[in-house]
């Protein structure tokens, strides 16, 4: 489980300058929001599931809504609705794979990085001051990418060019534990701009993350990705793949509609509440509501008897 | 208007107890659907990422106040003075909550609602829902006020 705060205000201190300790500690005392509520599950072969679920929809959902990564696949999980195409990546796009998802948690950073290397200016040197030894640096399409000797993402920064820039900084990694890569422990984000009055601005995300649990009884034989989602598709060769990593005939995929199977209809998700995911990543997706009589006959009853007694109770001023 | 005739002096206190019962219903029902599952509003208060560390009081705070004002507005309406200040009372904390509503962003409240009714599930999510429902209890706040001033005048 892991949480992510959110602040916005005037910084004190120059971002770029800035030690990012004094950036975290200004957040700390002005702690104004708690917006998400993480949780990251993994087994011991390295793989795991951001679960992007809200808090308050935990309950309601059997799968969780995120991303599931197990080093070589990712797939983007809807709650209970499994229905949309994930993402495989080939076994050589591992390292790469590997310095944006399994050992960041960032999981757009190979494209990201693709699309960097596709401009003819963009550049790739080594960077000495790396940990735990020396690392690399990407630079182009006004990107800044800084990855470390095992691949972790220590650093992404955007410039637009026209005066907004985003940095996002890895301060502090887990050690390799139930989770056998480092895992990122305290991540700022810095977003600096002009706003419509021409003032300058500053946004500052704390991203803290605890350590990666096991999932309870997970092991690798267990693991299975088609228990999150229906089917992946490899983004490169277009294939799609089944349970059991089995190709399968893209004609022959399309998801199973819920009102198929009885058992997943109360499951089905509210399809306003999707198509806001699919344009917003962040949004939540939510169970579309069974209704059932209980709680209204709950409520309903309870407050029958609190009115009957409020009732009485004026009576008995009255008199 | 101590002149009005009876009949429109019971169809006033009728009218009055109707509104009086509605608002009644109004708060204890929000109050009892929240207090029923206090987890679930804890969440959605917290998505809404308002109140930061006063979340746990708010919580408690709220539903409670619901089911007393309600209460009170019940005992209370047959009595002119103390009818006046607790129908200003609910009307303001009907204010106080659009105004709590007004620094969630809308598209939080779209996606885990208002919170407005706890374990009861609104029937959309929509911040101008909640708007117009919240203006519709105002009204009928100040119908019920008129309906118990008619009707205290009427005997």
């Amino acid at each position: 489980m892991y949480d992510t705060e959110v602040f916005d205000g005037d910084l004190e201190v120059a971002p770029d300058n800035a030690d990012p300790r004094v950036i975290a500690g200004w957040c700390a005392r002005k702690k104004e929001r708690l917006f998400y509520n993480w949780r990251m599950v993994c087994d011991p072969s390295g793989s795991y599931i951001i679960d992007k679920t809200h808090p308050s929809q935990r309950k309601f959902v059997a799968a969780p809504a995120g991303v599931l990564c197990d080093g070589r696949v990712s797939a983007e999980l809807l709650g209970t609705t499994k229905q949309i195409p994930g993402m495989m990546y080939q076994e050589h796009h591992a390292p790469i794979w590997k310095a944006g998802s399994a050992r960041s948690a960032w999981h757009r950073i190979p494209d990201l990085i693709g699309h960097i290397l596709s401009d003819p200016e963009s550049t790739i040197t080594p960077h000495d001051a790396g940990n735990p030894g020396p690392g690399w640096h990407v630079s182009g399409r006004g990107y800044t990418i800084v990855l470390e000797s095992d691949y972790a993402l220590r650093l992404l920064k955007y410039d637009n060019g026209r005066g907004k820039i985003a940095t996002s900084h890895v301060i502090e990694f887990f050690e390799p534990g139930a989770f056998k890569v480092r895992t990122p422990k305290l991540r700022i984000d810095v977003e600096t701009g002009i706003s419509r009055d021409r003032s300058p601005t500053h946004h500052v995300i704390v991203h803290s993350y605890t350590a990666p649990e096991p999932a309870p009884g997970m092991t690798p034989d267990k693991f299975r990705w088609w228990t999150y989602a229906d089917r992946l598709t490899d983004r490169l060769t277009k294939k799609v793949y089944g349970p059991g990593n089995v190709e399968i005939d893209p004609a022959a995929a399309e998801p199973v509609r819920p009102a198929s199977n009885p058992a997943d209809l109360a499951m089905f998700v509210d399809e306003r509440s999707l198509e806001a995911h699919a344009k917003d990543p962040s949004a939540l997706v939510l169970p579309r509501r069974k209704w059932t009589p209980q709680p209204y006959l709950l409520v309903g009853g309870i407050t029958l008897i609190v009115l009957g007694l409020a009732w009485a109770l004026r009576r008995r001023f009255a008199a | 208007m101590s002149g009005a005739p009876p009949r429109r002096a019971i169809v006033a206190r009728v009218a009055r107890d109707s509104l009086v019962l509605l608002l009644a219903g109004v708060w204890v029902w929000s109050g009892v659907g929240k207090w029923i599952d206090l987890d679930a509003f804890r969440e959605t208060v917290r998505a809404h990422g308002v109140l930061g560390d006063w979340v746990g009081p708010f919580v408690w705070l709220i539903p409670s106040a619901e089911i007393m004002l309600g209460v009170a507005v019940i005992v209370l309406a047959t009595r002119a003075r103390p009818a006046v200040i607790t129908l200003s009372a609910s009307a303001l904390v009907v204010i106080g909550l659009t105004a709590y509503v007004a620094l969630v962003p809308s598209e939080v409240i779209a996606q885990a609602g208002c919170g407005c009714r706890g374990a009861i599930p609104s029937i959309t999510n929509e911040p101008v829902a909640v708007y117009a429902q919240n203006a519709a209890l105002l009204i009928i706040h100040a119908i019920a006020a008129g309906a118990m001033r008619y009707a205290g005048r009427a005997g």
